[in-house]
């Protein structure tokens, strides 16, 4: 990943969908937090747009691998707050030994 | 995904839309909040914190959308909006919405009744059957060379016949026979007065094989159909059970008289069973059951054609393996039975209302109604596409501000179209209504058949509602689309600006549907003059004998169980009791009811030349010596018949005018032979009368002659008298009553009643396109109005600028009457050439009148032209008289 500006703009949908799940799975975070928390776990090369964000927010919340809940922010500011599911922790653990399955046959392919 | 969760989201979106929309509100600003924070904690200035902020999370507006399309029912909810918001645009503009629903709404209307009509008559079967779809009619056809002829028919076969196909075919799991019509007229007595009854005869296992369920005792079993031993039995309708029996529930076993002959009441059908065929049936009988008792040489001979089969195909049969059996079956039969059978097949059709042979005729009629009513429908359509380009026209900013916003084109193209689809709906309630009004008005101004037994009428069902939403949905989706796509083409910047200015594509649209649309209504407008011509002609047209004041009584002595003699005896009585009566002028009988479509045949050879190929095709009537006067047909020479001509005298014939000039040129026609008929039975002419309309009121001059009621006995009789003031018809029928209380009565009525029924497919057709043309040109002159009206909208800052130049005010109404004019032209010359095209298949409709009949066209092209001049005027002289400066002030 030498071009991070590249990799950005092709931020598969899949990819957001297991970051997100990753980034909650230590703990409740709003969406800003959310955002920072990818930026962190992927050392920058990842920052997801609010526009891409919040939609998959509301999408993995619709499917029932998210709740919210209305909380106070380290700031003292109202925030909604999004935690995981049971069913988003399964969905999560699924998606992650997919994800190693492809990366590993990606690598393999692109090594030979 | 999984699909429980998705189903309650689903629920929250819709059911607490509000709810949702303002946590997703909240969301999104404490999230620009954080952000603000989080950017002056970097040490940016407020303003530009904010800013950065805004930059950051990329709109609030569409991420609010973004968010809301990925939610579920986002489709719906959207959907739901754009109708919430096209509602409340129509309702802002109540004129624009009122002209479209209503254009609209009478445009389908049309073609709902008529959809009705053909829903009724040619879509559905009689009702009552099981599983009609599996039925079949089978009937005679005539051969040429091995295959059906061109004139093949689809007709009766005799009984013998019937037979041999009933054992030999092995494609139906059942093959009934009936007889309808002619035999099947019966006069039910049944203690007091006679009525007559119109039934069937049919074979014993007729309801079996149609499936039909007898609600009381029992149909018919094979031994009711026997020649040896002819059971007089009857199963009698549903509905002949409750108004002659009150459905007396001992009706079984009684005894009824049909045409004066006992017969047992054996069972009643279901409610909704009222026979096989478009006339409604009310009792059946055994085929062997011939009421001319003991004669049963109907059944025996095979000569006499006078059934019709009907049959159940077997499961996996189609159609045309039926058809090629009972082809083989025939092809045996004609070798076996040559002279009853030779170049005749048998042909199997589907079942439906109507009788295999006329079905044709109907289709015709039916789809020239659908051509008048598809017409004013595509008016309609381009009137309310024109409405909506330039709705969208003058909603461009509006619209432009939209797209501006990001707003997708397919999105607002929808919620155009939505706003249409709205329109055209609105407009289907309006066409049911106006179809179920006009179906009502429709069905009580069809007159009944003179001779049969057919009542048309007929309701408006789910069809013909279902028909309409569909039609409706079509038309909204046509008429909006292309409107639609011309207001959004992405013209942004000039939206935006105050220029109104249409774009060339969407005037050029705008031209073509007004140009359409009078093309249309010229169309219309021309078979309308040309239908009204017709009539009016036909009106015109003398039939040779006042009509006016003329009534008639019909009686069949049949049905009062009269043999000839008995029969004669009381004709004779009947009419000179008649003739008695105190307010007759002059009273006769006939067999044949003038202009009643009806007609018998009379072909009739002269003297020495016998030879088929001498034949001369004349049509004849039978007649009693009252009826010249009583018609007022004058004797041109000779005499009219006497007491003398009667069986044992020499036999004579009074002919017309053309039978005479046609036979005996320059000669006296009196004195004369005609030999009538197989038996070259001969005549002497003994009269000649003045030619008169005999079938319909159309025909051309034909040979003609009549034959006095004291030589040829004809059972059916139809008293026609002229009464010297008021109408006699109650006493005529007193006469009957005292005479015999069991001879019925089979229809009375004024001759112009009985007779607008031959003219009925004529006079519908005119009305329908009278009102359809007017419709038409109306919705045209509205289109007309509007495009000149926008013309000179766009033009008055021109025009301004040319008056104050100087120029006079006339020139100005020119510049825009010009632009109107020539759509005008355009539409009327493309109108008048598809009329000289399409008005051809109206021929056998017209009388009098060519198709190509330069004064329809003519007129046509002026009042279309004419109407264009006055809607055109109108808009043109108020842009001319407006203020100049003003007019350059208000752009």
């Amino acid at each position: 990943m030498k071009t991070p500006a590249s990799a950005r703009a092709t931020l598969l949908q899949g990819t957001l969908d297991l970051l997100i799940l990753k980034a909650l799975s230590t703990g409740e975070l709003h969406g800003l937090g959310v955002s920072t928390r990818i930026e962190q776990l992927t050392g920058g090369t990842f920052a997801p747009q609010p526009g891409s964000l919040f939609p998959a927010l509301h999408r993995l919340e619709e499917a029932g691998w998210l709740e919210s809940a209305w909380d106070t922010s380290e700031n003292n500011r109202r925030a909604k707050y999004y935690t995981l599911t049971k069913a988003g922790q399964r969905q999560l653990g699924e998606e992650q030994a997919n994800w190693n399955r492809i990366a590993l046959a990606m690598a393999r392919a692109l090594e030979g | 995904m999984p699909v429980l969760p998705r189903l309650a989201a689903l629920w929250r979106n819709l059911v607490h839309r509000r709810r949702v929309e303002r946590d997703l509100d909240d969301e999104l600003r404490s999230t620009i909040e954080m952000l603000v924070d989080a950017k002056l904690r970097q040490g940016m200035r407020p303003e530009d914190a904010r800013r950065a902020a805004a930059i950051e999370l990329g709109g609030v507006t569409v991420v609010r959308q973004q968010i809301r399309e990925v939610k579920a029912g986002a489709g719906l909810a959207s959907l739901l909006e754009d109708l919430r918001y096209g509602v409340r645009a129509l309702r802002r503009s109540p004129l624009f919405t009122l002209t479209a629903v209503s254009s609209l709404g009478v445009g389908m209307a049309g073609v709902a009744v008529v959809f009705g009509l053909a829903d009724a008559y040619l879509l559905r079967y009689p009702p009552g059957l099981a599983d009609p779809a599996r039925l079949a009619e089978v009937g005679r056809l005539r051969l040429a060379g091995g295959n059906p002829s061109d004139d093949a028919g689809f007709n009766t076969f005799s009984y013998p016949n019937f037979r041999e196909y009933r054992t030999r075919q092995t494609v139906f799991d059942g093959l009934a026979a009936y007889h309808l019509g002619g035999l099947a007229r019966f006069g039910l007595g049944t203690g007091h007065e006679a009525v007559p009854v119109l039934g069937a005869y049919v074979s014993a296992n007729y309801f079996d094989v149609l499936g039909v369920s007898i609600a009381r005792g029992r149909g018919f079993s094979a031994d009711d159909e026997r020649l040896d031993q002819a059971r007089a039995v009857v199963v009698i309708s549903h509905r002949l059970w409750q108004t002659q029996f009150n459905g007396a529930a001992d009706v079984i076993g009684r005894t009824v008289r049909l045409n004066g002959r006992p017969f047992t009441v054996i069972g009643v059908t279901s409610r909704d069973f009222a026979g096989y065929g478009l006339e409604e049936q009310r009792l059946w009988v055994p085929l062997t059951a011939y009421p001319d008792g003991d004669d049963l040489t109907l059944v025996a001979s095979r000569g006499r054609q006078w059934l019709m089969g009907i049959g159940r195909l077997k499961p996996g049969v189609g159609l045309e393996q039926a058809r090629d059996q009972m082809a083989r079956i025939a092809a045996d039969l004609a070798r076996e039975f040559p002279d009853d059978n030779k170049d005749h097949g048998l042909g199997v059709e589907p079942t439906g209302v109507l009788p295999v042979d006329g079905r044709e005729a109907v289709h015709l009629f039916v789809g020239l109604l659908f051509a008048l009513v598809g017409l004013v429908m595509l008016i309609a359509c381009f009137t309310t596409a024109g409405l909506l380009l330039a709705r969208g026209v003058t909603r461009a900013p509006e619209l432009g501000l939209r797209l501006a916003l990001g707003a997708a084109r397919a999105r607002v193209v929808r919620l155009l179209v939505i706003e249409s689809l709205t329109i055209a709906l609105t407009g289907a309630v309006v066409a049911v209504a106006l179809a179920w009004l006009g179906t009502s008005l429709l069905v009580s101004a069809i007159p009944t058949a003179p001779n049969r037994n057919i009542q048309l009428a007929w309701g408006l069902g789910w069809r013909v509602v279902a028909f309409s939403i569909g039609l409706a949905t079509v038309v909204g989706l046509v008429c909006g689309l292309v409107p639609a796509w011309t207001a959004t083409r992405p013209m942004l910047a000039s939206a935006l600006s105050r220029e109104r200015g249409g774009s060339a594509p969407r005037l050029r649209a705008r031209a073509a549907f007004v140009v359409a649309q009078v093309a249309l209504s010229v169309l219309l407008v021309v078979c309308a003059l040309l239908l009204t011509r017709s009539m009016r002609h036909a009106a015109g047209i003398d039939p040779g004998f006042r009509m006016d004041g003329l009534e008639v009584v019909g009686i069949d002595l049949r049905l009062g169980g009269y043999d000839e003699p008995r029969g004669r005896i009381l004709a004779d009585e009947l009419i000179r009791r008649v003739e008695s009566l105190p307010n007759v002028r002059a009273a006769g009988s006939a067999r044949v009811v003038p202009l009643t479509r009806e007609r018998e045949g009379g072909r009739f050879w002269l003297p020495g030349e016998f030879g088929p190929e001498k034949m001369i095709d004349g049509s004849q009537n039978i007649v009693s010596r009252g009826f010249f006067d009583a018609l007022g047909l004058p004797l041109l020479a000779g005499r009219q018949f006497a007491a003398t001509d009667r069986v044992g005298a020499p036999a004579v014939a009074i002919v017309n005018e053309t039978l005479a000039r046609q036979m005996w040129p320059g000669q006296e026609a009196v004195g004369k032979k005609i030999l009538v008929g197989r038996s070259r039975w001969p005549l002497d002419v003994v009269g000649v009368v003045k030619d008169a309309k005999y079938r319909t009121i159309g025909e051309s001059p034909s040979p003609f002659f009549y034959v006095p009621a004291t030589l040829r006995y004809e059972p059916v009789q139809w008293i026609i008298v002229r009464p010297a003031s008021a109408s006699v018809i109650a006493d005529v029928r007193a006469v009957i009553r005292t005479l015999d209380p069991n001879l019925p009565v089979t229809r009375s009525g004024a001759l112009a009643e009985l007779t607008a029924f031959t003219l009925f497919p004529q006079r519908l057709v005119t009305w329908l396109a009278t009102i359809v043309a007017a419709t038409g040109v109306f919705l045209a002159a509205l289109g007309v109005y509007g495009i000149a009206a926008y013309h000179a909208s766009l033009r008055t800052r021109e025009i301004g600028i040319r008056v104050a130049l100087g120029a006079a005010r006339g020139q100005a109404v020119k510049l825009v009457l010009l632009q109107t004019g020539r759509l005008a032209v355009v539409g009327i010359a493309l109108g008048l050439s598809a009329a000289a095209l399409l008005t051809r298949f109206l021929d056998g409709m017209l009388y009098g009148v060519r198709p190509l009949d330069p004064v329809s066209f003519a007129g046509a092209a002026l009042v279309l032209g004419s109407l264009a001049v006055i809607a055109g005027l109108i808009p043109a002289r108020r842009a001319a008289s407006v203020n100049p400066v003003e007019a350059l002030r208000a752009q």
